[in-house]
């Protein structure tokens, strides 16, 4: 068991062992979340990359109350959101407006696919609907935080996110359709 | 939270992800941390250097603010007044009035010489600087007359030297006849080459006399022989008086703090440590036996590979200074150089991967790998800013083309480089800036000549030498491998 708080003070102390330490540790859970707020693997690392230049460069702010991991994470969901809104490719195609309409389900479907497909699921949905479903249903932010975090509305954040969810489940349907087709043609 | 089932499973799904970064993640990383901490590094200089810079800029003012003619001429400070004419003229003019063929009275004996300080200090020009020397000569007779008494005071006088900005002496001491006659003959010279117009002179001594009665006025008149003055030295010599002479000297010593740019160019090598074997060809840093010391041993010169000899490269250094003048023969300078160093290897061909070597600090700094050959040159590179001190003294300020003489240190900052170090297990050169001192201490002597010397600039050039008191290399066992630069070094001052 690796002792996270021991971890922090070598890395205060600008021990690069324990900093490359601490990076061998949150690298792979910090990279799913980066990947699934970017388009592309190279996006996702380079998100990757300068999360953990801040991580390294704040760690004085880590109190120790609660999870290094969870403190991680925050920086890297932070990281992430400023990337999309510097980037070009992600600014055109993150206006939160009502540009696509598509229908709303308000069912709750089982969910049959591994990890990875469902971020690359996630992945395909438009960046604004990407990151408001990212936000809200996996880290688990209220609407009025995402509003804030994005300077959005409260309302835009909601509505957006429940077309990213109808949106998300008619393509985990139609996946199961697929699944299944193939299953009896086997 | 959301509490729908479809989003908790969405949660947990996607907190089972997890996805292996490449490899390049961490190492640029780490050569961000490194660069962000190298950084922070540099830092630390700036308040030292942003205290030389204050520290400089007060020097400058103080230096500036104490020019005891200026000061006299503005200043409205009663206190300051009597505090500098008493100290003046009490213990010598008290002594003065006890001589036996003190015809002049007393009392007019110390005003005179008050007044007469007074307004000389203020007709020096405005942009005088320097220092007032003021010699207050007795009667060689008188003098010798009253010698006992005048020995036994004389340590007051030295109360006079407490004054800042003011040095004056009164020839009383044991040689005083000797010392005396040749100020005399002396003085004498300066009065007949500078008599002033007697239009002048009443002027001067009317003003002496100021609130005092016309036949006062008339009897000083008379009383004083000559009033003589040039820019540098004034000179008042009174008759019937044992106060023959009074002698303000005006002594240049600058103006203040100049500035000026610097300018030095030539070779530089990594050398033994001795100023006999100046650019004597060396191998170049030997990583490796850092290594193989760490028990202790040094180790055996045959057992591993020499690495070939470092010849001469260019050298350069560009920046400013500050310069200011301690008295007509010495000057003090601080300054800020940006230093490019360079020396020559002659390595085998590159090659792409090799085993890294012990003494490697970071995989990300490694580049540039060569094997020991002779079929190419290679030439590292080494920048450095400089902060450098020099004192100046002048050898010969009166030929036509006046020499001087510097002496001085740095203090150097290693900010960037590419120079090659040697692995002697595997014989190879690798690049590596950890092994290279980041701080370097040098020291340096120059022989400049003035060029040229115009109202607002003067030029100074001459060859010049700095050698490194500490090694370029980091590591223990790398034998002197100093920094030795020979060259012709020009200072641009411009003056006030």
């Amino acid at each position: 068991m690796i002792d996270h708080f021991k971890l922090v003070k070598d890395c205060l102390k600008g021990n690069r062992e324990a900093q490359r330490q601490l990076y061998e540790n949150f690298a792979s859970e910090m990279l799913a979340v980066c990947y699934r707020y970017t388009k592309s693997a190279a996006d996702a690392e380079d998100v990757l990359q300068d999360g953990f230049i801040k991580v390294f460069t704040h760690l004085r702010q880590f109190k120790g109350e609660g999870e290094i991991g969870a403190w991680i994470r925050r920086i890297m969901v932070n990281t992430a959101i400023n990337y999309l809104k510097k980037n070009i490719r992600y600014q055109t195609e993150l206006s939160f407006t009502d540009l696509s309409m598509h229908p709303v389900y308000f069912d709750n479907p089982e969910l049959h696919l591994q990890a990875k497909e469902l971020a690359d699921l996630i992945r395909q949905l438009p960046p604004g609907f990407q990151t408001i479903f990212n936000l809200y249903a996996v880290e688990g932010f209220t609407h009025v935080e995402i509003g804030q975090m994005l300077g959005i509305n409260e309302g835009t954040s909601r509505s957006q996110y429940s077309r990213a969810r109808a949106l998300l489940i008619s393509w985990i349907r139609n996946n199961d359709i697929e699944n299944k087709i193939e299953s009896y043609a086997r | 939270m959301p509490d729908n089932d479809f989003e908790k499973q969405v949660y947990k799904k996607t907190r089972e992800l997890k996805l292996l970064p490449s490899k390049a993640v961490w190492e640029q990383v780490e050569i961000r941390l490194s660069h962000k901490e190298k950084r922070r590094r540099r830092i630390i200089w700036y308040p030292f250097l942003l205290a030389g810079i204050c520290l400089g800029g007060y020097l400058a003012s103080h230096y500036k603010s104490v020019l005891p003619g200026k000061q006299l001429q503005t200043t409205t400070d009663k206190s300051y007044h009597t505090k500098i004419n008493s100290s003046i003229a009490d213990p010598l003019l008290k002594k003065t009035s006890k001589f036996s063929d003190h015809s002049t009275p007393a009392s007019l004996n110390k005003d005179t010489a008050k007044k007469t300080i007074q307004q000389i200090i203020k007709t020096l020009p405005d942009k005088e600087t320097g220092k007032n020397i003021i010699t207050i000569v007795v009667k060689p007779e008188a003098a010798k007359r009253n010698h006992s008494k005048i020995m036994a005071d004389q340590s007051s006088n030295y109360a006079y030297k407490s004054i800042r900005g003011y040095k004056p002496t009164v020839e009383n001491s044991g040689d005083y006849e000797t010392r005396l006659q040749r100020k005399d003959t002396a003085q004498q010279h300066v009065i007949q080459q500078d008599v002033l117009a007697p239009s002048y002179t009443k002027e001067t001594v009317r003003s002496l006399y100021q609130g005092a009665s016309e036949e006062l006025v008339s009897s000083a008149v008379n009383k004083i022989a000559t009033v003589a003055g040039s820019i540098n030295t004034f000179l008042i010599s009174m008759t019937n008086s044992p106060v023959i002479k009074i002698n303000i000297k005006h002594q240049y010593i600058g103006k203040g703090w100049n500035w000026g740019l610097t300018f030095q160019a030539g070779r530089t090598s990594l050398s033994d440590a001795t100023f006999g074997n100046l650019f004597k060809s060396n191998n170049l840093f030997d990583a490796a036996s850092a290594n193989q010391s760490s028990n202790g041993m040094q180790p055996v010169s045959n057992v591993f590979i020499t690495p070939n000899s470092t010849g001469a490269a260019i050298g350069f250094s560009a920046g400013a200074f500050m310069k200011k003048n301690l008295s007509r023969r010495f000057a003090i300078s601080l300054g800020m150089n940006y230093t490019f160093y360079s020396t020559s290897t002659t390595v085998g061909n590159k090659i792409d991967s090799i085993p890294l070597p012990a003494g490697a600090a970071n995989l990300s700094s490694f580049n540039r790998y060569f094997r020991i050959g002779s079929t190419g040159s290679y030439t590292s590179k080494y920048h450095y800013i400089e902060l450098p001190f020099t004192l100046q003294t002048t050898l010969t300020g009166a030929w036509k083309l006046p020499l001087y003489w510097d002496v001085g240190f740095s203090l150097s900052r290693f900010i960037a480089g590419n120079a090659l170090n040697f692995d002697n297990n595997t014989g190879i050169y690798f690049k590596d800036n950890h092994l290279i001192n980041k701080t370097q201490v040098n020291f340096s002597t120059g022989f400049p000549v003035s060029l040229s010397s115009r109202k607002r600039f003067a030029l100074q050039a001459g060859p010049q030498l700095q050698l490194g008191i500490n090694k370029a290399p980091a590591y223990e066992t790398a034998t002197s491998k100093r920094f030795l630069f020979l060259g012709l070094k020009a200072n641009l001052l411009h003056k006030k």
